[in-house]
């Protein structure tokens, strides 16, 4: 096994072929100068303990060549990291989670919480990332909410049902009208916004067919 | 001297072993062909793409927490600061104990209990992301099934006699020295914990909505989220109260990444009494909410 040296020489590399690879931002939530900050202090304290007594350098004279290679190996494991991160490990959860954040879909999501007959039935428009369907489930517009890290990452939104075909790609922020309702699925009441149309935020097209 | 090292023969055995090894090889090719193997290949390295990219962000996700929990506990031990009451309120996030907890072994065996599972539990972070997003209720409930753990963990290691161990970064060193020593046993640990989840997340494929509070501790113990992450997925999870109440409690004391730590720096026997400790205050909290 390698060294406590060699570890955090890979973790360092990690966390810089991470911010070169432009990763940072699907895989934590804490911004870029805190990661840059932690991957400083680490490289600092592992240049500045390299004195050490004569019986401990001779001790770990064969290890040095192991902290650039963990540095090495860090890096090049940050750099196949993709600048997205994946589809979450769970499916789009269609309740009120945080109270903290507002914007349109999490305050539909929290009336619905509230008072569900608030919504039920009416037409509403929210914003967020669409997901096409799949063969389990319907397609969704979401935001994601990541308290740490991309493992503890949510997505949080409704079950969408267009009223046409939707030709946009996974990933795409769009705004989503439909009409809200209700449905139980595996024993789950799930929020859907049903005859919905959406529409790409970004360049304004419904992407429709 | 020059080493003499014995170079490996050849020999009968060995040369049949290679041929049924390759036998078998030829075997598996002709019964596997690639228009069978290729689409699950497909999916196998998809699983593995995701497991690998979620073992990262939970490296890094730790990393700020690792470093400011090796900075802590290393200026600590130099000043000569009391350890325990410095790892309860200054660890951030639980994942700071996989630093701290090569140092506390020397302090007293109650004592580095309390530091660890409080300090995992209901550190201030935890607790205020449980108020924000579970409610106060549950924040009660989180405060009170911890210090069950707390002190039921505390009266077992009291009991239970330290095991022999080597020789540890207590000595006062350079803090640069204490840092990286720290830092870098944090992360084998953590990466081991990190491994465990990745793989569980990856492979994991049906809602967890319907789960009981059995399943519910243990996809908590596996996935062993952030202290500060747990209340989130709890809510996020599943619908009853009692169920968050073990979900968040198991992720924090029954969890892959405590028990590794507490197994690495205090050995198996303490860390099966954290363990009972754990479960123990799982059911408590459980029977509380649901009264």
């Amino acid at each position: 096994m390698c060294s406590v040296e060699a570890r955090l020489a890979g973790l360092v590399g990690l966390i810089a072929g991470a911010i070169g690879h432009h990763s940072m931002e699907a895989l934590v939530r804490a911004p870029a100068p805190v990661m840059i900050a932690t991957a400083a202090i680490f490289a600092v304290a592992l240049l500045m303990s390299r004195e050490r007594s004569v019986a401990a350098d001779l001790q770990v004279r064969s290890f040095r060549p192991a902290v650039p290679a963990g540095l090495i190996a860090g890096v090049i494991a940050g750099c196949t990291l993709p600048g997205i991160a994946p589809a979450s490990w769970q499916t789009v959860i269609t309740h009120a989670t945080l109270h903290s954040a507002h914007n349109d879909l999490f305050d539909a999501l929290d009336t619905l919480d509230a008072q569900p007959g608030a919504l039920l039935g009416r037409q509403i428009w929210v914003t967020g990332v669409w997901r096409p369907p799949d063969r389990e489930n319907l397609a969704t517009v979401s935001q994601r909410v990541m308290a740490c890290c991309a493992a503890d990452a949510v997505d949080i939104g409704f079950d969408v049902a267009p009223a046409r075909i939707v030709a946009l790609p996974a990933g795409t922020r769009v705004r989503v009208g439909g009409i809200v309702n209700e449905m139980l699925r595996q024993g789950e009441t799930r929020y859907v916004l049903r005859d919905a149309v959406v529409k790409g935020s970004n360049e304004g097209s419904s992407g429709e067919r | 001297m020059p080493l003499r090292f014995r170079r490996l023969t050849f020999t009968y055995l060995r040369r049949i072993g290679l041929a049924v090894l390759v036998l078998v090889g030829l075997i598996a090719a002709a019964s596997f062909p690639p228009a069978i193997v290729a689409p699950r290949a497909v999916a196998i390295a998809t699983d593995l793409a995701r497991a690998w990219f979620y073992f990262c962000s939970m490296m890094v996700g730790a990393a700020p927490f690792l470093a400011a929990g090796a900075l802590a506990a290393a200026v600590a031990v130099r000043m000569r600061v009391a350890l325990p009451l410095f790892a309860m309120l200054f660890p951030g996030c639980d994942c700071s104990m996989n630093a701290y907890a090569p140092l506390l072994r020397h302090a007293r065996p109650g004592l580095s209990a309390v530091a660890i599972v409080w300090g995992s539990c209901c550190n201030p972070l935890a607790l205020y992301t449980t108020a924000a997003v579970l409610g106060p209720r549950m924040l009660l409930y989180r405060m009170i099934a911890g210090a069950i753990a707390t002190a039921l963990t505390a009266a077992a290691w009291s009991k239970i006699l330290a095991p022999p161990h080597g020789g540890t970064c207590a000595q006062p060193h350079k803090l640069s020295r204490s840092l990286v020593d720290l830092a870098g046993r944090g992360v084998t640990s953590f990466a081991i914990a990190a491994g465990v989840s990745a793989v569980f997340l990856a492979l994991r494929s049906h809602s967890m909505h319907g789960l009981g509070p059995g399943a519910a501790a243990l996809v908590g113990a596996v996935l062993s989220p952030c202290s500060s992450a747990d209340a989130l997925l709890a809510r996020a999870l599943f619908a009853e109260p009692g169920t968050q109440l073990v979900f968040v409690i198991a992720a924090q004391c029954l969890d892959v990444r405590q028990l590794i730590v507490v197994y690495r720096s205090f050995g198996a026997t303490r860390a099966a009494g954290a363990c009972c400790a754990a479960i123990v205050a799982c059911c408590v909290g459980r029977a509380l909410v649901q009264r």
